[in-house]
């Protein structure tokens, strides 16, 4: 697994996750994704295009900082997942907790939204 | 799924000073060894201990964990050769280096033999003092780690025994589960990682003519996941023996897992009723795999998902709601963990569901068992050379007749 910070500023956190999302791939990434992602408490954008495969220590990550911004009242929201990912992410439910989006202006709109 | 096993690093060799216990009823070996290692005395690497007799020796042995002895042979009454011959059976991993007089070769044979280590001749040269005892403590250091090592390997091995045995015993293990029955067949079978994932089935009679049944899958490995499941697996059941319809079950079983959950661990869940006399199934989706129909002539079909999150992720009151399904005779139904289609090969790639699928096409005849067997067997043919990284898991049931 790969992070880029694409965004940090007042109103968004944007980075963008790449590789497999499995124990291997995340490695020690999952706390410099918590770093930025939950510390800084703005609504998070990430952009898991790139991702090709995400196992439950993914979802926890992710599901774990969708939770945490949730009650700072900050929202995190998924942007264009291969479809399989997709389909791990609704069965799953996880879309309740984290939005999945495939266009960027429409996802800067989710993140306005209350969570 | 998966997560680390506990990975505490228990008393690092590195970090805790060498202990090295010296017998000399002189006080000027006392004097020498501070001198030459008064750097590492400085700087807590060693830390030395001084007596002045074996049975001084021997008490300090019990108070303290001693990496290296460093005794003279003649000592008042216990002498140094006594000592060394305890060591060996009480404390095999300490290291000794004796001192002797010069040429005392008979001596000093009797005492490698004994099991010493290494020795020092009288009068003492400085350098070979320092080069002798260094050389035995990096000896003692690399057994005690190597033995510290062994240990953590064989408590892992025991936490993922009784992670095993945890999981085992959540499921019900014999086949034909009734014999007595004909209206259907049921099949389950669980392959577990080496890890041990949080994987589970479960099934019992509500009453005569309903069959529950469930499967599911924690996240993370290890006796964490263990838990988590054998909890969820005994709360949904509890819930559904009572007659409560499968989204209620789901739902209450997650309040709960929702309260104290810090870990944000989470478990997908399926469970369903089936009526016995009808063929009907009244289901709920937990954010699990969604399970094949499987009928004759047509290719397997996913059952249609419902409203339904994974468990222990958020508190909510109409998360879950019901699906249902209707088995003519003859069709079946087929659960089964991501474990299965995650399967990965050497090339890494997945066993995905349309292999799976394109499987369970056309196989409409065959009993639970056969499917299952078939399954795994695909998967252990797809996976060859490569060791499994999360549990397998399959639960068949055929509707036969009313």
């Amino acid at each position: 697994m790969d992070m880029k910070v694409i965004r940090e500023d007042d109103d968004l956190t944007h980075v963008k996750l790449s590789g497999r999302v499995d124990l291997e791939g995340i490695g020690g990434l999952d706390l410099e994704f918590t770093r930025h992602a939950v510390t800084r408490r703005k609504p998070t954008l990430v952009d898991i295009s790139d991702v090709d495969y995400i196992a439950s220590i993914g979802l926890r990550m992710l599901v774990t900082a969708a939770k945490a911004l949730n009650k700072f009242g900050s929202r995190l929201v998924l942007l264009n997942p291969h479809p399989d990912v997709e389909d791990v992410l609704r069965t799953a439910g996880f879309d309740k907790v984290m939005p999945i989006e495939h266009d960027y202006e429409r996802a800067l709109e989710t993140l306005k939204t209350a969570a | 799924m998966e997560n680390q096993i506990s990975d505490d690093p228990v008393a690092v060799t590195d970090n805790v000073p060498a202990t090295i216990l010296v017998v000399d009823d002189d006080p000027d070996l006392e004097l020498l060894v501070t001198q030459k290692f008064r750097r590492q005395i400085r700087n807590d690497e060693f830390h030395f201990i001084c007596v002045r007799s074996g049975e001084d020796a021997l008490e300090k042995l019990r108070e303290n964990e001693i990496d290296v002895l460093v005794t003279d042979i003649k000592l008042p009454g216990m002498d140094g050769l006594s000592l060394v011959s305890r060591l060996k059976t009480e404390y095999p991993l300490i290291r000794s280096v004796i001192i002797s007089s010069y040429g005392d070769m008979r001596t000093i044979r009797r005492a490698l033999n004994l099991g010493a280590f290494d020795f020092l001749t009288k009068p003492i040269d400085f350098d070979d003092l320092g080069i002798t005892i260094t050389k035995t403590i990096e000896e003692a250091l690399v057994l005690k780690r190597a033995v510290h090592d062994r240990e953590r390997l064989a408590a892992i091995r025991r936490e993922l025994d009784i992670a095993r045995r945890i999981q085992l015993s959540m499921i019900p293990g014999i086949f034909p589960a009734f014999p007595e029955r004909g209206e259907f067949e049921i099949f389950g079978e669980i392959i577990t990682a080496r890890d041990v994932g949080g994987d589970f089935y479960d099934f019992c009679m509500i009453d005569d003519d309903r069959l529950y049944f469930a499967i599911g899958d924690a996240s993370g490995k290890g006796v964490p996941a263990a838990l988590f499941m054998a909890v969820t697996r005994t709360m949904v059941k509890a819930d559904a023996v009572k007659g409560l319809p499968p989204d209620r079950c789901l739902s209450e079983a997650n309040k709960i897992l929702c309260m104290e959950n810090e870990f944000s661990m989470f478990i997908t869940v399926f469970t369903g009723v089936l009526d016995t006399r009808t063929g009907e199934i009244v289901y709920c989706n937990g954010g699990h795999k969604l399970p094949f129909i499987i009928r004759g002539g047509s290719g397997p079909e996913p059952v249609e998902n419902t409203p339904g999150i994974a468990l222990g992720v958020i508190e909510g009151d109409s998360l879950y709601g019901l699906g249902n399904v209707k088995l003519e005779p003859g069709d079946g139904i087929i659960l089964y963990s991501d474990g299965v289609t995650e399967t990965m090969n050497k090339a890494g790639n997945l066993f995905t569901d349309k292999r799976l699928r394109d499987l369970l096409s056309g196989q409409s005849l065959e009993g639970p068992r056969d499917t299952v067997g078939r399954v795994l067997r695909d998967v252990e043919e797809f996976s060859r050379d490569v060791p499994l990284k999360d549990d397998i898991t399959l639960l068949a049931i055929r509707y036969n007749k009313p």
